[in-house]
């Protein structure tokens, strides 16, 4: 087991696949007879850029989905303490929410992000985190069913993903603001924010399985097109947004993949 | 006069440009220390060290060049930074890029829960009640 181990790229050669990293600033080479990706959407594809696949595989970096989320915040008279018991531990059954094509999750935004999120600068900072203990927080999480993005090398080094907001996002955000700013009010909240900065915990694409090196970067047994040596099992091989949490996926994803694993061994 | 913290990343003069860059987001007031009275800045390699090199290395280029421009000029590019995720205007992508590399390495560090070695005050998470532990 090598630990702290950071992956840089891959050479795949005849008998054997070496990923070349670093581990405590040292360089550092791993050697195996295959090797299976599972960095996600946000590591996998840079990997495979920095290998020299961007060329050979035409759908490499495309289809990147993420589920735009943003925060909501109101201001109580009592003190809610959202950072305590037991998060998520509420859910709604409604599916008129889901046929909307959005979500809310009773996340928490711990100081760092509230101060972020909604502090802005100055002195407008402190009147946000004077109340921290009075904020009850809500997140929307928009069904990401728009044009998909792409992530793909910056020049330079590191990486760009290219995800827009567009009009189908928009609209969803406007409807479920509306239904969060109603939530507030009925909980007799005296101040209400929405955040405009969308973020994602979601990333998703990107190395997509498909039938087309044009289009998409992993065949239907869970192979780098062209590199019998090469797994990809993450969240990177979505072909698009399931409109949910993707974490059970990616375990029936990887059972899958295991299974085709032990086949071809 | 408090010591000028030393990091393996970043220059004495970038520090300073990150310390007056993180006055005018966190300035204190008469509860809370501003974030150069806080001193978290001394904590500043455990977060660039998880930096993406390139990034790392735009910092670099931005604290140096924010280093040499006037407080004024300063309060105006952080303030365009938190406009332009309300409007857009030309170069709005670039400033909200902008404030997310530098917004977020301020409230990081201020929130972090860690202060400076010689600092004797609470620390704004004490002062905000935040206390999260597992019962």
């Amino acid at each position: 087991m090598v630990t702290r181990f950071h992956a840089h790229d891959l050479e795949v050669r005849r008998d054997e696949v070496t990923v070349r990293g670093h581990r405590d600033g040292k360089g550092l080479e791993l050697h195996g007879r295959h090797v299976v990706l599972a960095a996600g959407a946000m590591g996998t594809p840079p990997l495979l850029f920095r290998s020299g696949y961007g060329k050979r595989i035409p759908g490499l970096g495309r289809h990147f989905t993420c589920h735009p989320q943003f925060m909501a915040c109101a201001r109580l008279d009592a003190v809610v303490d959202a950072h305590r018991g037991f998060f998520q531990s509420v859910g709604c059954s409604d599916s008129r929410f889901e046929e909307r094509g959005f979500k809310f999750e009773t996340n928490f935004m711990p100081p760092i992000i509230f101060s972020m999120l909604f502090g802005g600068a100055g002195g407008s900072v402190y009147d946000m985190i004077g109340d921290y203990r009075r904020m009850a927080c809500l997140e929307i999480s928009i069904r990401d069913d728009d044009e998909p993005g792409a992530i793909r090398p910056r020049h330079g080094g590191g990486t760009v993903i290219d995800r827009p907001l567009g009009a189908s996002h928009r609209d969803k955000l406007a409807d479920a603001t509306q239904v969060v700013h109603e939530c507030f009010v009925q909980m007799g909240a005296t101040d209400t924010w929405f955040c405009p900065r969308a973020f994602s915990v979601h990333p998703m694409g990107g190395c997509t399985l498909g039938s087309d090196p044009a289009d998409a970067a992993v065949d239907e047994s869970f192979h780098l097109f062209g590199e019998e040596r090469v797994y990809v099992c993450d969240s990177s091989t979505f072909p698009n947004a399931p409109g949910r949490n993707p974490s059970l996926t990616v375990m029936a994803l990887a059972l899958r993949a295991s299974e085709v694993m032990l086949r071809e061994a | 006069m408090r010591p000028e913290p030393s990091s393996a990343y970043l220059t004495g003069l970038q520090i300073r440009a990150l310390v007056r860059v993180g006055n005018i987001y966190l300035p204190g007031n008469a509860e809370f220390l501003s974030f150069e009275e806080l001193g978290c800045v001394e904590h500043v390699d455990g977060v660039v060290a998880h930096a993406d090199a390139a990034d790392l290395r735009m910092l670099r280029i931005l604290l140096t060049a924010l280093w040499f421009l006037p407080r004024s000029l300063l309060g105006k590019i952080v303030g365009l930074g938190l406009r332009a995720f309300h409007e857009d205007f030309p170069l709005a992508a670039t400033f909200r890029e902008l404030d997310y590399g530098l917004n977020g390495l301020v409230k990081t560090l201020y929130f972090s829960g860690r202060k400076g070695s010689t600092c004797p005050e609470p620390d704004p998470l004490e002062l905000m009640g935040y206390s999260p532990k597992v019962e």
